[in-house]
């Protein structure tokens, strides 16, 4: 408890540090602030193009397809760019963890709030798409925002708290064994075919169903936390590719609570040994 | 006394909170049978069940860098803490600054303390002079407008006036560890560490610094100096610590403990710094005389620098200098 109250008294120092991580982001590039929406609008069009018109996986099911993409992707890229960060949060910024002693815990909440911020900021790409097929509706029916919407702040909550575990899981283990940093490097790129990006739990259940496979098959796959927050995401859009909406978000709190907890602990334990790496 | 629990393995050094139990005696830092070991090879934890065992047992790769090291330190006394190389100074440093955390026993610190220790270390390459003082200034625990408050002090201390809004790499580096030294420095914490000496610029600028470190030591601050400097302790500390082999050998009068610690090392057959400085006036000499034959076959200039001794140290009133 000593420890959460050391970290909410230095809040403001977090603050400082999310807006330093800004900052120092887009000062040197040309475009800037762009790329924050340029990155993943580009890797959305690559999936598009891929998924959607390769493959024409989309054909039938989560029209507009870029749209459904879009409802996935960016919030992925947020839990993607926090297991990139994980391996070098604590070493890169050695100097400054070093230098101040600050509670380590910091330097995780820092990394996840400002990947959080970034992904805020990428949302107006989904606004703009979303507008875009009200005033020109599609031809497999019109768009529209279901009442989802409101748990959205929830959801969100639901991911953070996702993040911060997985983080403080892996950052001082990653410290401590270089090598689980490259198993998390290639996991990451497993983990967004793992999650429903580019598919739907919609489309899942039918496969199940192809394949008479028992429905319940579908709660092993949502052991996976992403998968009940990704779900609520995609349910804004898209009420009919998704399903159990509020059960499978109330069981990725529950997952995300325990891996907050689990590493939580593992991060306590290790930061002695952590700091004599650094 | 509540906030540390004694002989803590976990080493939580218990949050420096500027309490009340601290009134009749006002202790700044006070160190507890602080233990610290690391391990002799580089190879790390091999298997990942290490992480689940206690880290007793196998000690064979292990070495305690600091052990049982206690002391106390009253606000205001500078302390330098002295000792060759590798017996746990800058480890020590470390554990005060809060930055490493003990295996064994816990060390206190009262308020919040300006680490002289890499202090460029926070600074950004790409930000702007401003931006940086206010995010570093902001880690250190400075609010916004206390920065704003003595920015003006700090640029012109440093001497970058038309560098404010340059990117900090663009800066040299002596620039870099003025502005960097003239932030720390303005931190308004009861304690100052020092690693090293302190490398800053050139002399007039060292001049200034050592000049700023007495205005804080004459307004009560509290300095602990890890050096290997024997006029720099001497200058600017009172008490010594003298570390050997990761044990306190000797807490006392700085004189006193400088002394033991040149006994020590002569025994050792290590030459002193008694030894060295003899030397080294005997080069400065030898170097000097060449200078000045030069000089008369119409080579050189004569430099009136080369006989002044201790060439990175001013002098300033009032030091105990009169031991040669």
């Amino acid at each position: 408890m000593a420890r959460t109250r050391a970290i909410w008294i230095n809040r403001r120092i977090l603050r400082i540090l999310i807006v330093r991580d800004l900052k120092v982001r887009y000062s040197d590039s040309v475009l800037g602030f762009a790329w924050t929406l340029l990155d993943p609008l580009l890797l959305t069009l690559v999936y598009w193009f891929v998924f959607g018109v390769i493959v024409s996986r989309g054909a039938t099911n989560e029209q507009p397809y870029i749209l459904w993409l879009l409802t996935g992707i960016l919030p992925f890229q947020w839990t993607a760019h926090v297991l990139g960060d994980s391996g070098r949060l604590l070493g890169n910024d050695a100097k400054l963890v070093t230098s101040s002693s600050l509670p380590r815990e910091i330097w995780v909440l820092r990394s996840v709030s400002s990947r959080f911020i970034e992904f805020l900021f990428t949302l107006p790409i989904t606004v703009v798409f979303v507008l875009f097929f009200m005033i020109f509706p599609p031809k497999s029916g019109p768009v529209g925002v279901t009442w989802w919407l409101v748990i959205l702040p929830l959801a969100f909550a639901v991911q953070f708290l996702f993040n911060v575990g997985l983080a403080l899981t892996l950052a001082p283990l990653c410290m401590l064994y270089p090598d689980v940093h490259r198993v998390v490097k290639v996991f990451t790129t497993l983990y967004r075919y793992l999650s429903p990006v580019i598919y739907g739990l919609g489309l899942l259940t039918e496969v199940l169903d192809r394949n008479d496979l028992p429905d319940s098959l579908l709660w092993v796959y949502a052991l996976n936390p992403l998968v009940g927050i990704l779900n609520t995401y995609h349910a804004v859009l898209f009420p009919d590719n998704t399903s159990d909406v509020a059960a499978l978000l109330a069981l990725s709190a529950l997952l995300s609570a325990l891996i907050f907890v689990i590493g939580w602990w593992l991060f306590r334990r290790l930061e002695p040994r952590v700091l004599k790496e650094l | 006394m509540d906030a540390p629990t004694a002989v803590d393995t976990s080493g939580s050094s218990a949050p420096p909170t500027a309490s009340a139990d601290t009134v009749d005696a006002p202790v700044a830092i006070e160190a507890h049978k602080l233990g610290i070991k690391f391990r002799r090879n580089r190879i790390r934890n091999r298997r990942l069940s290490d992480l689940f065992k206690e880290e007793k047992g196998k000690a064979k790769s292990e070495f305690w860098a600091l052990r049982n090291v206690s002391f106390q330190i009253t606000q205001g006394e500078s302390v330098g803490i002295i000792g060759a190389n590798g017996q746990g100074k800058s480890t020590l440093l470390k554990l005060v600054a809060g930055t490493l955390i003990p295996d064994e026993g816990w060390v206190r610190l009262v308020g919040g303390v300006a680490p002289l220790v890499n202090i460029s270390g926070g600074f950004k390459a790409d930000l702007t002079v401003r931006d940086n003082l206010h995010i570093v200034g902001g880690l250190h625990g400075m609010l916004r407008d206390e920065v704003e408050e003595r920015f003006d002090d700090i640029i012109n201390f440093a001497e970058v006036g038309d560098f404010v809004d340059t990117p900090f790499r663009h800066l040299s580096s002596g620039m870099r560890t003025r502005v960097a030294f003239s932030l720390i420095t303005s931190l308004n914490e009861p304690t100052v560490i020092i690693d090293e000496t302190l490398s800053v610029g050139d002399r007039s600028f060292k001049r200034k610094a050592y000049e700023r470190l007495d205005t804080m030591l004459a307004g009560g601050k509290t300095l602990f100096l890890v050096s290997h400097s024997e006029r720099q302790l001497q200058r600017l500390c009172t008490r010594g610590i003298y570390l050997r082999r990761g044990r306190v050998q000797a807490d006392g009068d700085i004189g006193e403990v400088l002394a033991q610690y040149n006994v020590d090392r002569e025994m050792e057959g290590h030459p002193g710094w008694k030894g060295e400085r003899k030397k080294a006036r005997r080069e400065r000499r030898q170097r000097r005389r060449e200078a000045e034959r030069l000089a008369a076959g119409g080579l050189l200039p004569v430099s009136d620098d080369l006989d002044e001794e201790g060439e990175d140290l001013p002098e300033t009133s009032g030091t105990p200098e009169a031991r040669t």
